[in-house]
């Protein structure tokens, strides 16, 4: 890689950046400097001492620069090693009855952690940490429909189905990790693809070239894909669905019971694209599912108010559903970088009993 | 509203763009690809009718935006302009002031409302208009004057109780407008009463009465327009009149004094809506008889009431006056007070003279002695200091008999037999009487007939029969010859004169066409003996009476040396000797001579309210309109107000285009805060 190459992929080799590039490229109309000031505020800031050098934090990279990259491995390693650089000053270690050991506080961890005893006899604050259970079996179900090679912005956006993989294999490299076996189904109108859940070293390969064969066509039925697992999953396990829910959602809602039913956790990351939360000012047109042909003539801009109403009614009745059957719901737009979902992924998963 | 530029006014059709852009609205074909076309549809569907209220705001926005900018640019004209703003006009104004705008309407009569519009139309008037003014009753008031003089002329005239014939009126107005480039108006202010339009009326148009408008009614400075023809609805007046429609004195206008005097009197009753449906099939109004309801007839003589009786809607009933002194009468009759107050009397005039002596030439005992015995016992006759002298030809009259000195009047009898008859023409001849009596060659039983004047007499000859008459030949011109009877052959019988020359020049004599013997005529042997001797006598001594004849509006020439004349109002004013005036009221007018203030020697003369306006009832303006087609009626507002909005209809108001432009950006502004995306989410929620 040449010295001055693209930032992100500077940062993803760990080359040096070309300061021409740095100023110039706005990220979701944001320049790099600001959105990485969010990004740090986000993940909690530090002390000027202990800053890390966020131009390694690969995790923390617009999506969109990330699927530029192309080679799904590199990115998905590298993002989860990014993650991990950031994880390793907090307390995201997991959580079980073994203790592990305890090391100092840093701002933003839990103080359900903080060992006051010690704290008691040398008047600085540590956490407790705690070996996390290894032996999770996960499913990561991945929608490859039509309708998830969508984007609002060509030029500042991945599709749904680039995010949407990047993430899931980012997710399969940290459950692997973590020695959890992870596996992977995808679908569109049926199940396309099926990779068992394994603990093995290998897995991660399986799981990314799988990854790297996807494309989206097709229906979507998450429905008919999520019955399948449950009965894959011989003991308690977790499944993961990354889908748009553009679904049919009865049927999607009855397998996910179903996987609660049987004692599964489950958990939804909701990819959407901004410009479907937001419509867009396309004006008067004719717009159209890719995914199941249906029309409609309308006009964006006077429909713009009461379709960010319909759309927020939908996420709410989503979150509702899946909150009453005890699964996790987590919206995940396309423009939020990698490392803050995995951070999420990870907090809740953290804040399960 | 009128407009500057009507012409612009066609750009109103681009109002179609947006309808035709709405009803055609060719969709866009732009598709976009959108996986969340689900909730799009949510949306779309909770927001449609919205949306089409929207649309068709907008819709309606532009539309109304396009037609206003093409209002503005016609230049409207909206209200009516002030005094003066409009070009030159001559303006004919009709005023009613015939007896029915006497009427009573808001304690005001009528006629003045009237006139109050008619001076509306004048202070509207701009220097360069003109003004023919024509009362219904009277002469012009104006003539082609500038506004100032017609407003004088207009305060001079009054309400009459004469008969308007509005029809009529308004033609002759209607040609006093001259043809030209200037605009032109008729004014008619008028009640409308029907029978002053009945001419209009007439259901046959080719009938020669057939009202006919001038040909110059079609306005020559706007090719196709009509001269308007303003009107005023006066809805509110009475229209229900009652009136005294006749008083007629038993003994005509000269009754003898000392002995009382009949009269009798019509009362009816008119409707409106009779009035209007006889206008309308061409017919007379006819009175309303309602029968079982009853009129008070008061009668006053002299300014006292000398009697009241009750009677019936459209039937006579007798009245009866005291014995009268000698000299001259007046004698109102009176109803209540109803819709036309000017009817509600009926005025009239008596001249009672003493019954004259006679002196009788002629044989003893005869019908006629015994006649005269009888009347002079009974106190008619030998009462006055006037002598008639009765000549009943015999043989015992002598040839050539002079009357007497101081007799008024001699009333010639033919002999009974032919051959007295030269002498009784010689006789005839030396008075310088113009008439000669021919032996009647027809033989046979003959009736006689009465003329008009004689009519009025009380005696009744219908039963009298003549069996043998001589022949009334006329020898030469007669001044004020008259023949008072004729046979039922058209031959005269009873002539009646004023002898031209000789000694007694001026004096009245009689000629009779029959000896008044039974062998001649029934006459003598029956009742009407007495009565007609003295109807022969009144008629011998009758002097001319003014009676009560005259309407109100006519015109009336005053006798020679009459220096003044008292109106009914009280007003006296001088007039010309033998001159005309026009009796506008209806009552009673004394006549002096000599000096004003003295009334000693004066004559009575009585007018009353034409019977063309008894009867109140009134035309629609719309059946108006369809009597003159030739003409553009317009029906004005009641009040001077409404009248004021409608006149100078070439009036311009105050241009509009200011006032539309500010709406059109209005509009627009409303249109653009629709349109724009806070106004849309407005609309749409």
């Amino acid at each position: 890689m040449p010295a001055g190459s693209h930032p992100v992929a500077a940062a993803v080799y760990g080359l040096p950046t070309d300061s021409r590039h740095e100023p110039e490229v706005p990220i979701d109309g944001r320049t790099r400097d600001e959105m990485t000031s969010r990004q740090e505020e986000h993940i909690g800031g530090r002390g000027e001492a202990g800053k890390p050098d966020l131009t390694e934090r690969i995790d923390l990279v617009h999506p969109r620069l990330l699927s530029e990259i192309g080679n799904l491995e590199l990115i998905a390693r590298q993002v989860l090693q990014g993650f991990l650089i950031g994880l390793h000053g907090s307390s995201r270690r997991g959580r079980s009855a073994s203790f592990a050991e305890n090391r100092l506080y840093n701002p933003g961890d839990d103080l359900r952690f903080v060992d006051w005893k010690v704290f008691g006899r040398s008047d600085r604050l540590y956490v407790k940490q705690f070996e996390e259970e290894r032996n999770l079996r996960a499913y990561l179900v991945l929608d490859a429909s039509e309708s998830m090679g969508w984007r609002s912005d060509a030029d500042r956006l991945p599709t749904k189905l680039d995010y949407a993989i990047m993430l899931t294999a980012c997710l399969g490299l940290l459950l692997l990790r973590q020695s959890d076996a992870a596996g992977l189904v995808t679908f569109d109108d049926r199940v396309r693809e099926h990779v068992a859940p394994k603990a093995l070293h290998s897995q991660g390969a399986r799981m990314l070239r799988t990854l790297e064969s996807v494309r989206g066509s097709g229906g979507s039925d998450a429905g008919g894909a999520l019955r399948d697992i449950p009965a894959r999953l011989r003991r308690r396990g977790l499944a993961v669905l990354i889908s748009d829910l553009l679904v049919d959602r009865d049927a999607t809602l009855k397998a996910l019971r179903l996987l609660r039913h049987r004692g599964h956790e489950v958990l939804v990351c909701h990819v959407m694209d901004p410009g479907e939360r937001e419509l867009p000012a396309a004006g008067e047109a004719v717009y159209f599912d890719p995914e199941s042909g249906e029309e409609l003539r309308a006009d964006s801009g006077a429909l713009r108010r009461v379709y960010h109403r319909a759309v927020e009614g939908a996420l709410a009745a989503w979150r509702l559903e899946l909150a009453r059957m005890g699964a996790d719901y987590h919206l995940t737009p396309t423009d939020r970088p990698i490392g803050l979902v995995l951070r999420e992924f990870l907090d809740r998963r953290a804040r399960r009993p | 509203m009128s407009f500057l530029f009507p012409a612009a006014l066609a750009l109103a059709v681009a109002v179609a763009i947006p309808l035709l852009l709405h009803l055609r609205r060719t969709p866009t074909e732009r598709r976009i690809a959108f996986p969340a076309v689900r909730y799009l549809r949510q949306a779309e569907r909770s927001r449609s009718r919205a949306l089409r209220l929207r649309d068709l705001l907008l819709m309606a926005l532009r539309t109304g935006a396009i037609a206003l900018v093409a209002l503005a640019a016609a230049g409207p004209l909206v209200g009516r302009g002030g005094a003066g703003e409009h070009p030159p006009t001559d303006v004919a104004i009709v005023l009613d002031n015939s007896a029915s705008t006497g009427r009573i309407l808001d304690d005001r009569i009528g006629f003045e409302l009237l006139r109050e519009m008619a001076l509306a139309s004048i202070a509207l008037a701009g220097t360069a208009d003109r003004f023919w003014i024509y009362p219904t009753v009277g002469p012009p008031l104006a003539l082609g004057v500038p506004p100032a003089e017609a407003a004088a002329g207009l305060r001079r005239a009054g309400p009459t109780d004469g008969f308007g014939d509005v029809s009529l009126v308004l033609e002759r107005a209607l040609r006093s407008l001259p043809e030209g480039d200037r605009k032109r108006e008729a004014h008619l202010l008028s009640d409308l009463q029907a029978t002053g339009l009945a001419s209009l009326a007439s259901p046959d148009s080719s009938s020669t009465d057939r009202w006919t408008p001038p040909a110059s009614t079609l306005d020559a400075s706007a090719p196709g327009e009509r001269v308007p023809l303003l009107i005023p609805i006066l809805s509110n007046l009475p229209d229900r009149n009652a009136a005294v429609t006749a008083a007629r004195p038993s003994e005509g206008s000269s009754v003898p004094s000392g002995v009382p005097v009949f009269v009798e009197v019509g009362v009816a009753r008119f409707s409106g809506e009779e009035a209007e449906a006889a206008a309308s099939s061409g017919a007379r109004p006819t009175r309303d008889p309602v029968h079982g309801d009853s009129a008070r007839v008061r009668v006053d003589l002299d300014g006292m009431t000398v009697d009241a009786v009750t009677g019936l809607w459209g039937e006579n009933a007798t009245v009866s006056l005291p014995p009268l002194d000698a000299g001259d009468h007046y004698v109102r009759i009176e109803l209540d007070p109803s819709g036309l107050r000017a009817d509600d009397s009926r005025h009239l005039t008596l001249r009672a003279r003493d019954a004259p002596s006679v002196v009788l030439i002629g044989p003893e005992g005869s019908f006629l002695s015994a006649a005269l015995e009888s009347l002079r016992e009974a106190g008619r006759t030998e009462r006055g200091t006037q002598i008639v002298q009765i000549l009943e030809f015999g043989p015992e009259v002598a040839t050539g008999g002079r009357p007497a000195g101081d007799a008024s009047a001699v009333i010639y009898i033919p002999p009974e037999d032919p051959v007295e008859l030269p002498r009784f023409n010689q006789t005839l001849a030396t008075a310088s009487i113009p008439w000669t009596l021919l032996p009647d060659v027809a033989r046979g039983e003959l009736g006689i007939a009465p003329t008009d004047e004689a009519s009025r007499a009380s005696v009744s000859l219908a039963s009298a029969r003549v069996s043998r008459r001589y022949v009334l030949e006329r020898t030469g011109p007669a001044a004020d010859d008259s023949v008072l009877i004729r046979t039922s052959e058209g031959d005269a019988w009873l002539a009646l004169g004023r002898t031209s020359a000789g000694r007694a020049a001026g004096s009245r004599y009689l000629v009779l066409g029959s000896p008044l013997a039974p062998s001649a005529t029934t006459i003598p042997t029956t009742a009407l003996m007495v009565p007609f001797v003295e109807r022969l006598l009144r008629w011998a001594t009758a002097t001319e009476a003014t009676y009560g004849g005259f309407l109100a509006g006519e015109t009336y020439l005053v006798p020679a040396g009459t220096d003044s004349v008292r109106f009914p109002d009280g007003t006296v004013r001088r007039v010309d000797s033998g001159g005309p005036i026009l009796l506008p009221q209806a009552g009673l007018y004394r006549l002096y001579r000599g000096d004003a203030g003295m009334p000693a020697d004066s004559s009575l003369l009585a007018a009353n309210v034409p019977e063309e306006e008894h009867d109140p009832g009134a035309l629609e303006p719309a059946r108006l309109s369809e009597m003159l087609p030739e003409l553009e009626v317009v029906a004005a507002e009641p009040g001077a107000k409404g009248w004021s909005r409608r006149i100078f209809r070439s009036r311009r108001g105050r241009d509009a285009s200011a006032w539309i432009v500010g709406a059109v950006a209005l509009l627009l502004l409303t249109e653009t805060l629709v349109v724009t995306p806070g106004g849309r989410d407005r609309m749409t929620g």
